[in-house]
C-alpha cells in the first residue's frame, strides 16, 4: 500500500466494481474484509450504496477497485442501476444457508446481464461458508446476541446461534456448491465461496476478477476521455490503511495491496 | 419601498396558459392534490384565488412575480413571452375555470399536511449519522409548488428546524420567479440570511457566517394528474458552506435521481454523505455519491485563491473532473455569461475590487448564481466585504433593507431574474445583463416578442471609468473562443478566471508590501520578550501617505493607464470596506503569529 499513500498512481487502472445481493448475506462484510481485512458481526444494514477504494497490485500492472456496496434491502433495489452503471465489474453474493439467496442472486445477474456494461465481469460468491464446514464450525463460535426487532433490516445469519454450531454444520447448507458452481459455469460467471468472517475465497474474487477485466481496454478508454486514474487521492484515508499481505490465504499472484 | 408579500396567489394569466396546454386540468385527483386528498369536507378542487380574492388588493401588478412575471409585464409593458415556450403566453384562460372566486373563503384557510413529511417522518435515521452528514449539509429540503402559496417547502430531511420566515425564504429562493421552459429542469444556488436567533441545537446547528447555503435542482414537467398541468419541485440541499462547485454538481447528481427514485434515494444520499471524510480545510478528497465519485479539493479557507494551476490533484485540473470546492460552478462554460459584456470585464473586475454595487440581471437564477460566484471567486484573496446573494427574490427577508430608495451599500452584488427589480435599482450605478446580445437585424415583430424580459445584455455604469488598461490579446482570444466550440469555450473561461485572479492578486501586492514595513521588527520582538511585554507588540498604524509613498517608490505590476489612475484607484480601495476588512485579518494574522511564537520568528 505504499504507492497507494503516496498517491503515485499513474498507471493505476480504476475499477468500478458494484456488490448486490438479497439483504443479509453479507455484501459488507465481503467488502469490510477485502479493504481492511475485517470482520464485524452483526454489521448494521447498509443504507444505499456505501463507497469503498481499495488499491491491487496483479502482476506489473495496478489497479484500484471503486467498490460500491449496495444495499440488500428491497426498497433499494431501485437504486443499484446507477452503482451498476458503467460498472466494470460485479460481485453477486448469495448465502450458502438460504436458498432463496441464490434465487435473488440468479435475478441479479439477470438484470446485469440485460441492463449493465456488456463488457461487465461478474463474480458469483456463496458466502457463510464458515457456516457449513466441521472445521471451521468451531471458530464461527456463538454469534454476538441479534437485535431481531427489525427482520427485515438485522443483518441476521441464520443458524449462527449458540448450540447450532459445531454440531451438524451440513444441515445449515442450503446450496449445494456443484449446483451453484454448474450455474455459474451456465452463465458465464465466475464462481466461489467465501467466508468474510475466516476470510476464506474474498481475496480470489478480487484477484480472479483483475485477471478477467481487460485493464488494457479500460485504461484506453480512461485516457482517451483525459481518466480520471488516481486523482485527488487523498493519503491515509481510512480505506487506504490496510495491508492484505498479511492475509495468509492469499495466492501467490493475488492482490497485493 | 414595496409591500412584501408573505404568500404567492398566482393570478389567472399563468393558469389559463398552463390550463390550455394540458388536456387534464379539470381532472381533480385526490392523490395529486394535498388540499383536495386531505380536505375531508369535499374533494372539490381549491383553484388559484381570483382576482376577487380580498388579498388582492396589496398587491400590485408588478409583484406578482412567481410564474407570472412575464405575463404581468406583459399587462404593463408589451408583450413579453417565455424565451422558450413563447406560445404559452398568449393563450388566455375559459373564464368557467374561475371557480375560486365562488368559494367559501374559510377553504383558503384550511392546511394539508405535507404528504411528503408524513413519508419522511417515517424514516428513521440515527442522530450519530445525522451529525456525520452535518460536516457537509444541513439537510435536504423538497419544495413543492402550493397552488394557495406558491412555492413551500413539503418535507426537510433530516428533520432541521427553521423559522417560518426561513422556511419561506427558501422556498422562494429554490424556485425560478420567471417562466424557464415548458418542461426541463435547471440547478441554481441562493444565500439566505439566517433568522435564528436562539441557541443552536441539535435540529439546528451553526451556521458558520450568519447565511444558510441552498443549492437547488428545479423541474418543471407535465403532469396529468396535477391541477395545473405541470410538476414543479426543486431540491435543495441547505447547508453552512459555501462551496458552490461542488454542491452544485451534487444537487445536480441528486435532482434527477430523487425525481425518478423518491425517499430512498434522499436516505441514500443523506447516508452516503455521512461516510465521508470531514470537509476540512486544504484537504482533497475523493467523494462517493450515489454511483459517482467527485474529485474535490477543499479551499484552506473561504477567501483563499483556489488555483488551477496549483490544484492538488495528481494530474491536471481538469474541469469536467476535479471540483474546486469555492470556485462558480464550471459548467456551462462561464464565459457564455459575459458574451455581450466581454470588452467590459475589465471595468467590471474594478467595480468589483472597489466594492461598488453591481446588479446582475439574468433569464435564469442559474446564470445569477453562477455569475455571482464567479466574482466573488474573482475577488479572492481579499475577504469578502460586501453581501452577495446568487440569487435573491422579492420575497426575500431582505428584500426591503437591499433594495429601497436609498443608494445600495457598499460591496451588494445582486443576481436577479425579475424583471421589477430593473425599476425598483432604476437608481443603482451598475447593472450587468448576463448572456448574448441579440443581434438587431433580427429585431422584427416575433423576435421582441422572444427576447426576455429585462435590461437587454450587457454592462451598463454611470459613474466607473476604468484605471487599469484592459487585456487586450486576452479579450481578443475570448472573443474568438467563444465563438468556438464548448472546450474552446471552457479554456477560455478558465483563462479568463487566471487572468483575474492574478489581477486580484496584483492589486494586494503594493499593500502586502508596505504592510511588510509596519510589522514589528525582529529587535522590537526581542527587547519586547526581553521586558515580558510581547502581548503589546502589534502592526504599526497604517499611514496612507507612506502607502502611496511606497507605492510611488517600488510602483505595481497593474497595467494603470496613468501614474495618476493609479493613485486614484489606490484612494478609492483605501476608502472601501474592502480594505478595512482586509487590514483586519491582516492584524489578526500577524496578531497570531506573534502570540504564538512568542514574539521569535516573524514570518
Amino acid at each position: 500500500m505504499a504507492d497507494a499513500a503516496s498517491g503515485s498512481t499513474d498507471k493505476s487502472v480504476q475499477v468500478k466494481l458494484v456488490l448486490l445481493g438479497e439483504a443479509a448475506v453479507g455484501k459488507s462484510s465481503v467488502v469490510l474484509r477485502f479493504v481492511s481485512n475485517e470482520f464485524q458481526p452483526n454489521k448494521e444494514p447498509t443504507i444505499g450504496a456505501a463507497f469503498l477504494t481499495q488499491k491491487c497490485r496483479l502482476e506489473d500492472r495496478v489497479l484500484r477497485y471503486e467498490i460500491w456496496d449496495t444495499a440488500g434491502q428491497e426498497r433499494f433495489h431501485s437504486l443499484a442501476p446507477m452503482y451498476y452503471r458503467n460498472a466494470q465489474a460485479a460481485v453477486v453474493v448469495y448465502d450458502v444457508t438460504k436458498a432463496s439467496s441464490l434465487e435473488k442472486a440468479k435475478s441479479w445477474v439477470k438484470e446485469l446481464q440485460r441492463q449493465a456494461n456488456p463488457n461487465i465481469v461478474i463474480a458469483l460468491a456463496g458466502n457463510k461458508v464458515d457456516l457449513v464446514q466441521s472445521s471451521g464450525a468451531s471458530s464461527a463460535g456463538p454469534a454476538s446476541p441479534e437485535s431481531e426487532d427489525e427482520a427485515d433490516d438485522a443483518t441476521a445469519t441464520p443458524g449462527e446461534t449458540p448450540g447450532s454450531s459445531g454440531t451438524e454444520p451440513d444441515s445449515l447448507r442450503q446450496v449445494p456448491k456443484e449446483e451453484a458452481q454448474a450455474y455459474a459455469t451456465e452463465a458465464g460467471l465466475l464462481f466461489f465461496e467465501t467466508s468474510a468472517k475466516t476470510g476464506e475465497g474474498i481475496v480470489d474474487i478480487f484477484t480472479e476478477i483483475a485477471k478477467k477485466i481487460p485493464l488494457e481496454h479500460i485504461l484506453a478508454a480512461s485516457r482517451g476521455a483525459s481518466g480520471r486514474s488516481g486523482v485527488g487521492r487523498a493519503s491515509g484515508t481510512q480505506q487506504e490503511a490496510v495491508n492484505l499481505q498479511e492475509d495468509a490465504n492469499k495466492p501467490k499472484d493475488a492482490c497485493n495491496c | 419601498m414595496p409591500p412584501r408579500r408573505t404568500s404567492l396567489r398566482l393570478e389567472n394569466p399563468i393558469e389559463a396558459d398552463i390550463g390550455e396546454q394540458s388536456p387534464y386540468l379539470p381532472v381533480a385527483s385526490a392523490a395529486s392534490s394535498r388540499t383536495s386528498a386531505t380536505t375531508s369536507s369535499t374533494t372539490t378542487p381549491i383553484f388559484n384565488l381570483s382576482d376577487s380574492t380580498p388579498s388582492k388588493p396589496n398587491f400590485p401588478d408588478e409583484l406578482d412575480i412567481h410564474l407570472t412575471q412575464n405575463l404581468s409585464r406583459k399587462l404593463s409593458a408589451g408583450p413579453l413571452n417565455s424565451p422558450s415556450s413563447p406560445s404559452l403566453a398568449t393563450r388566455h384562460r375559459p373564464q368557467q375555470l374561475h371557480r375560486s372566486s365562488t368559494l367559501p373563503r374559510s377553504f383558503q384557510l384550511e392546511r394539508a399536511p405535507r404528504t411528503m413529511q408524513l413519508e419522511l417522518d417515517k424514516l428513521a435515521i440515527d442522530q450519530e449519522t445525522v451529525q456525520k452528514m452535518r460536516r457537509w449539509i444541513l439537510g435536504i429540503a423538497v419544495v413543492e409548488f402550493d397552488i394557495d402559496d406558491g412555492p413551500t417547502i413539503d418535507a426537510i430531511f433530516p428533520p432541521l428546524q427553521l423559522l417560518p420566515a426561513e422556511s419561506e425564504n427558501i422556498a422562494f429562493s429554490a424556485f425560478p420567479d420567471s417562466l424557464q421552459f415548458d418542461q426541463g429542469s435547471q440547478c441554481h444556488s441562493f444565500r439566505i440570511r439566517e433568522q435564528w436567533t436562539k441557541r443552536p441545537n441539535e435540529k439546528r446547528p451553526r451556521t458558520e457566517d450568519g447565511f444558510l447555503y441552498g443549492y437547488s435542482h428545479f423541474t418543471q414537467k407535465r403532469d396529468a394528474a396535477s391541477k395545473r398541468g405541470y410538476q414543479q419541485r426543486s431540491l435543495v440541499i441547505l447547508t453552512h458552506l459555501p462551496y458552490p462547485a461542488l454542491f452544485s454538481s451534487l444537487v445536480s447528481i441528486f435532482g434527477p435521481l430523487f425525481q425518478s427514485h423518491g425517499t430512498p434515494m434522499l436516505e441514500a444520499a443523506c447516508h452516503n454523505i455521512a461516510t465521508w471524510r470531514d470537509p476540512t480545510p486544504g484537504a482533497t478528497l475523493e467523494l462517493g455519491f450515489l454511483g459517482s465519485v467527485l474529485q474535490v479539493e477543499i479551499p484552506h479557507t473561504v477567501d483563499e485563491q483556489q488555483l488551477t494551476d496549483t490544484s492538488s490533484f495528481n494530474e491536471k485540473y481538469d474541469p469536467r473532473l476535479h471540483i474546486l470546492a469555492s470556485t462558480a460552478p464550471m459548467t456551462p462554460p462561464p464565459i457564455l455569461l459575459f458574451e455581450a459584456a466581454l470588452p467590459n470585464l475589465w471595468s467590471i473586475w474594478e467595480c468589483l475590487v472597489l466594492c461598488e454595487p453591481i446588479l446582475v440581471f439574468g433569464t435564469s437564477p442559474a446564470q445569477t448564481s453562477q455569475a455571482i460566484w464567479w466574482f466573488r471567486d474573482l475577488m479572492r484573496p481579499i475577504p469578502l466585504a460586501g453581501d452577495i446573494r446568487p440569487y435573491i427574490t422579492m420575497q426575500d427577508v431582505d428584500h426591503a433593507s437591499l433594495v429601497n430608495k436609498l443608494p445600495p451599500k457598499a460591496g451588494l452584488l445582486l443576481g436577479v431574474t425579475n424583471p421589477f427589480f430593473e425599476k425598483s435599482c432604476a437608481h443603482w450605478p451598475h447593472v450587468l445583463s448576463l448572456g448574448k446580445r441579440m443581434p438587431p437585424s433580427s429585431a422584427g415583430p416575433k423576435s421582441a416578442s422572444m427576447r426576455p424580459a429585462g435590461p437587454a445584455p450587457g454592462w451598463k455604469t454611470r459613474t466607473h471609468k476604468r484605471h487599469i488598461s484592459k487585456d487586450r490579446a486576452l479579450l481578443k482570444n475570448l472573443e474568438h473562443a467563444i465563438r468556438g466550440s464548448e472546450l474552446s469555450k471552457m479554456n477560455a473561461s478558465l483563462l479568463l478566471r487566471r487572468h483575474f485572479c492574478s489581477r486580484t492578486t496584483e492589486l494586494i501586492t503594493p499593500l502586502h508590501r508596505y504592510l511588510n514595513t509596519l510589522i514589528p521588527t525582529p529587535s522590537e520582538v526581542k527587547s519586547a520578550r526581553a521586558r515580558g511585554t510581547t502581548s503589546s507588540l502589534r502592526l504599526k498604524p497604517f499611514n496612507n501617505a507612506n502607502f502611496f509613498a511606497s507605492l510611488k517608490a517600488h510602483g505595481s505590476t497593474l497595467p494603470f493607464k496613468s501614474t495618476s489612475k493609479r493613485t486614484e484607484f489606490y484612494e478609492r480601495w483605501l476608502k472601501s470596506p474592502a480594505f478595512g476588512t482586509w487590514l483586519a485579518q491582516q492584524e489578526h494574522i500577524v496578531q497570531r503569529v506573534l502570540c504564538e511564537s512568542g514574539g521569535g520568528d516573524i514570518p
